[in-house]
């Protein structure tokens, strides 16, 4: 969905929210309906909705809490899926389209190659977009007895190889982190 | 979550035998089929819900969007690709830009305008 129509159901949703809510308090009696409307014919209906009992009332009140929260959940729902589409990566961008990546996608083929250097046990990536080149902060947790500054330029020589050549844009900084993995041997 | 529905007008191609339709969502199912013989593809990523999908009467291609607008077809593919070492992804995206361009030729002359590529995942061990 385009941004237009993500747009729109936000705007939507929150007009929803603000009737079925409005609405809500009043037939609740939290509001009257001089405080809500200035214009006589919607004051009219609102005093409609204020004088409703019995089954009438509850049936005004579940549904009006049904459009709450469906424009509740349309709400989330959308503000939800804007996060995740800024999550994308542009690889290329050309008069033939563009391409794009998820960046989970690459930050799972940084620690896939971070975990195949020997001695690195696990990693964690984080990964930053600045004008048109790739920031990358890696995480590793290695085992004990290593050479850190040794492995530590290995992992930035890798990750940076790897996410220029498959991504086709430059990395500007690899930041790695190391924690040594400490063994705990007890002996009772 | 809406999805941006792809129209399903009809192409028409003429010759001295007679004309020949072809809608969108039949664009659709050939570009599915080409594509995903793309060496690099895993899979065309047809899980619902998909920002990309191609509408027809009683039939929904999801992972492909085929769009007519301002006359070009335009078309969105998302795919799950297999990470291959030597394989840079513009060069996957160029394989499956053609093999999506071939599928199109073969059914109508009218002109293709951009295709965008969505890599939805990179499958590292799965085998299929």
């Amino acid at each position: 969905m385009n941004i237009v129509n993500r747009v729109l159901v936000i705007l939507v949703s929150l007009i929803i929210i603000v009737v079925a809510g409005a609405l809500l308090l009043v037939v609740l009696d939290l509001l009257t309906p001089v405080q809500l409307a200035t214009n006589n014919w919607f004051q009219d209906r609102l005093t409609e909705l204020d004088n409703l009992s019995g089954p009438e009332f509850a049936w005004a009140v579940g549904i009006l809490a049904a459009f709450l929260v469906l424009g509740v959940f349309l709400f989330i729902a959308e503000l939800g899926s804007l996060g995740t589409s800024k999550s994308r990566m542009t690889v290329t961008q050309s008069e033939l389209g563009t391409v794009t990546i998820r960046e989970d996608s690459v930050r799972n083929i940084v620690n896939y190659e971070a975990r195949s250097i020997s001695g690195v046990i696990d990693s964690s990536t984080k990964i930053k977009e600045h004008d048109n080149a790739v920031a990358i902060d890696c995480h590793a947790t290695i085992e004990p007895g290593q050479n850190i500054p040794g492995l530590t330029q290995e992992l930035q020589e890798r990750i940076k190889a790897t996410v220029e050549h498959h991504l086709g844009r430059p990395v500007s900084t690899v930041h790695v982190e190391t924690n040594v993995k400490t063994t705990s041997s007890r002996v009772r | 979550m809406l999805v941006r529905k792809a129209c399903t007008s009809v192409s028409k191609i003429t010759s001295e035998h007679g004309s020949t339709s072809v809608d969108s969502i039949a664009l659709a199912r050939a570009i599915v089929v080409a594509v995903e013989n793309v060496a690099a593809v895993f899979d065309v990523h047809a899980h619902r819900p998909s920002t990309a999908a191609t509408y027809g009467p009683g039939e929904t291609i999801y992972g492909v969007a085929v769009r007519r607008e301002t006359g070009d077809i335009t078309i969105e593919i998302q795919v799950r690709v297999r990470y291959i070492a030597a394989l840079p992804l513009p060069m996957v995206s160029d394989d499956i830009r053609r093999a999506a361009r071939s599928a199109i030729a073969e059914l109508t002359s009218d002109p293709v305008g951009q295709i965008d590529v969505a890599i939805v995942d990179l499958v590292v061990h799965k085998e299929g």
